[in-house]
């Protein structure tokens, strides 16, 4: 039975994904615009609170999960965590947006982890206790574990969901602002540059200079 | 004037067809541009300063469900993502076929502009190491023209459009008229040093059609970085932002967007009459009657063009008694290079800003030396730059010490080659003979295919990347060699190539038909060889020269 089914796991990571891609050039942009833009463009995209949103793929029960699969990979530490971020709601837009094989593919990952905390704790992953779902989750986190059958379905999920999470995070007004602080400036006077003379670079004043657009 | 004849219809509005109406209309023609899309609205079109999280897939690398099963090459393109994926082509709409075991991929734009708001805008002028690359190697022919013959055209469109970039004083790559450049990163500063110290080569920031500093009307870059998804402040080089208008400016451009041109008509000489095209909104065929027509459909939608304008004086399409017509195609050979990390700048940040632009290494193969396995050469594109959050997924584990470890950012080394093409007659395309478009106009049929040459480049690309980054310091390395899908470089050219001798190449030095006098060409299909230059600053140079030639026919009596 292919339960192992990697490739469409990774056709969906790869639709949003970063892949073994470096950081996309859009993001390193607009990294840098701050909330004096975001005011004048905010709509309701999937990260403003919209107090009626009600998930479109996912079931309410897969929704609970991805809440709290995806704020056990970012917690809330000094600066907000997943759950925060609304990264649920990503997660649900992308795999709303699926194409019909990678979403079922996709979607039998909750089941799995379910299935196999039953086995090892006795109930489904929500029910079982904090320490009980990180030890789930280290055992699925670890690509070794890829080599024993039973858990490569759930290494390839738990793979999809991190990626989903990290892009949902860090792509998110609280990501970008809170936990990046790349908000501070929108446009700039000159393209920046190395000013170390040990790497070859001209001396002169690190930062760019703010300007107005 | 005869009414309603005007005396240049301009086939395509991109990046040559926005020059080539510049130009004619300063110089007194009345002029036409026939553009196959929709005129784009900044306000609408260009996404450069939404946020991800504004969009409500976050900008992802693909278009939404409903468009991706419409742009199933076009998505191809790392460009064609959930914020600019309305600046490519439906396939569905604008289908092709290729031979059994030859993929091709056609990326492709149709609104005003064309191209010229997606390209990436890299701008570097060919040598004779490149013109005249033939009589050096023997393989393929020589351009019929040689690089002081071309310069003086390079000066005149740089000195327009605005080019920034670092003279160097290379003969294989020589220098622009150049705006200021932009700066070297921390990492590229170590790489340029390792490079010049170990290898003796060059390493130069990218030459981009970028302005670092306001030029004719148009203000400096102000660095928010995705230029790929249109410039509100028309600070880079598109035909929109700056040539269209200076034409429109004469008073004597005729825009006519939606004009889906399928072939061209001749009189009983078998000279150009009027250019057939349907409007793309109502379908109504009507037709454009001009003096001359000019060509600048891009490669091979003016081929494409050339093949369907079938008729008694031209059995075998336009231009093509040489039989050279569809042939010849060529695509930059990619897929060599290498990555890695950079961990002696470990904790020194980055100051760049979101600079739209990478490094060059210019060619350095088959200069000097003859390379054994391959002829010809290739240059690298690349960057060194701290990483955001790019590097979160390589992170392993999860939870708080996860977010910690983010935190740590890597910086990022990586070279890719663009590497010539050779110019081969068994790479062609014809039109297909059963399908045809939405508009009921044949489609294009590809035979093309990288060869042996193309192959061992790659292998050498990715070796001498590997080599350099560990020069430099890197760690981490991973090699691609891969090549690439032919097509995907996006620097389609050739097809209707230059030369002097009517049997051979389907237009002369002056991208002049060989058969009809009064048709030109003006986009990449000219090229005779690839060289591994980004085309566009060329072609636009080429086409400078061409204008010069057309207006001084023109002056003298019927062209």
């Amino acid at each position: 039975m292919s339960v192992v089914d990697r490739r469409g796991a990774l056709r969906l990571l790869g639709r949003v994904g970063l892949g073994t891609a470096s950081t996309p050039v859009w993001f390193e942009s607009l990294a840098a615009l701050a909330h004096d833009h975001a005011h004048a463009l905010q709509q309701a995209g999937p990260s403003a609170p919209v107090a009626d949103w009600a998930p479109k793929a996912l079931d309410a029960h897969q929704n609970e999960m991805i809440v709290a699969l995806s704020e056990l990979i970012i917690p809330a530490t000094d600066t907000p965590g997943a759950k925060a971020a609304l990264v649920n709601r990503f997660v649900d837009a992308v795999v709303d947006d699926a194409d019909e094989a990678d979403r079922r593919s996709f979607l039998r990952g909750f089941d799995w982890i379910d299935a196999r905390s039953r086995e090892l704790f006795g109930d489904e992953f929500l029910k079982a206790s904090p320490d009980q779902q990180a030890a789930l989750l280290t055992v699925l986190s670890s690509r070794k574990n890829k080599t024993l059958l039973e858990d490569r379905f759930g290494v390839d999920f738990f793979e999809a969901v991190k990626e989903l999470t990290v892009i949902g995070y860090y792509t998110s007004e609280i990501g970008l602002k809170q936990e990046l602080h790349l908000d501070e400036q929108l446009f700039f006077k000159d393209s920046g540059g190395c000013t170390h003379p040990e790497h070859g670079g001209t001396p002169r004043p690190a930062a760019p200079a703010k300007t107005e657009p | 004037m005869k009414a309603g004849i005007f005396d240049a219809v301009i086939v395509g509005s991109g990046a040559s067809g926005g020059w080539v109406a510049k130009q004619l209309t300063e110089a007194g023609l009345r002029v036409a541009v026939l553009e196959a899309g929709r005129r784009l609205d900044p306000a609408v079109d260009f996404t450069e300063h939404t946020l991800p999280h504004q969009m409500p897939l976050r900008g992802q690398r693909h278009p939404p469900r409903a468009a991706r099963r419409e742009q199933e090459v076009q998505r191809l393109c790392y460009q064609c993502d959930e914020y600019a994926h309305h600046l490519f082509v439906k396939d569905t709409e604008l289908p092709y076929t290729t031979a059994e075991g030859k993929p091709f991929a056609w990326i492709r734009g149709r609104h005003v502009g064309g191209k010229s708001i997606t390209w990436a805008r890299q701008s570097y002028r060919l040598s004779d190491y490149d013109l005249k690359a033939a009589s050096r190697d023997g393989f393929g022919a020589d351009w019929p023209i040689s690089y002081a013959e071309l310069a003086p055209y390079y000066d005149r469109v740089e000195s327009f459009i605005g080019i920034s970039g670092q003279a160097e004083g290379l003969p294989q790559l020589p220098d622009s008229r150049f705006l200021p450049p932009m700066e070297l990163t921390c990492g590229e500063r170590l790489l340029q040093k390792a490079v010049r110290e170990k290898f003796g080569r060059t390493l130069t920031i990218g030459r981009t059609a970028i302005l670092t500093r306001a030029l004719n009307g148009r203000p400096a870059c102000h660095y928010c970085g995705p230029c790929s998804r249109g410039c509100s402040t028309g600070s880079y080089y598109s035909s929109p932002a700056s040539t269209l208008p200076a034409a429109e400016a004469t008073g004597r451009l005729t825009l006519i967007p939606n004009a889906v041109v399928s072939h061209i008509e001749v009189d009983d000489a078998g000279l150009c009459r009027s250019v057939a095209y349907i409007d793309r909104l109502t379908r109504a065929p009507r037709e454009a009657f001009g003096k001359v027509v000019v060509l600048c459909a891009s490669a091979l939608e003016s081929t494409r063009i050339m093949l369907n304008s079938r008729s008694d004086r031209h059995p075998n399409g336009i231009a093509n008694s040489s039989g050279a017509l569809g042939h010849y195609l060529m695509d930059h050979v990619m897929g060599g290079g290498a990555k890695g990390t950079l961990p002696v700048l470990k904790g020194i940040p980055d100051t760049r800003a979101n600079r739209p632009n990478g490094i060059y290494i210019p060619r350095f193969r088959n200069i000097d030396d003859r390379h054994p396995d391959f002829l010809r050469g290739y240059g690298y594109q690349g960057s060194a730059r701290e990483e955001t959050w790019g590097h979160a997924i390589r992170v392993p584990g999860f939870g708080a010490a996860f977010k910690n470890r983010v935190r740590e950012r890597p910086w990022r080394i990586s070279l890719s080659g663009f590497g010539e093409c050779l110019p081969r007659f068994e790479n062609y395309c014809e039109l297909d003979p059963q399908k045809v478009d939405a508009w009921g106009i044949p489609v294009l049929r590809f035979h093309a295919a990288f060869g042996d040459n193309e192959r061992k480049m790659v292998k050498d690309m990715a070796d001498g990347a590997e080599e350099m980054l560990r020069a430099a310091g890197a760690e981490e390395i991973e090699r691609t060699e891969e090549i690439s899908l032919p097509g995907l470089a996006i620097h389609e050219v050739g097809t209707a190539r230059m030369g002097d001798d009517a049997k051979t190449s389907v237009v002369n030095r002056w991208q002049r038909a060989h058969d009809v006098g009064n048709l030109f060409v003006m986009d990449g299909s000219v090229y005779p060889s690839s060289a591994c230059q980004n085309p566009t600053l060329t072609i636009m140079a080429l086409a400078s020269r061409a204008c010069d030639y057309l207006v001084e026919q023109y002056r003298q009596g019927p062209v």
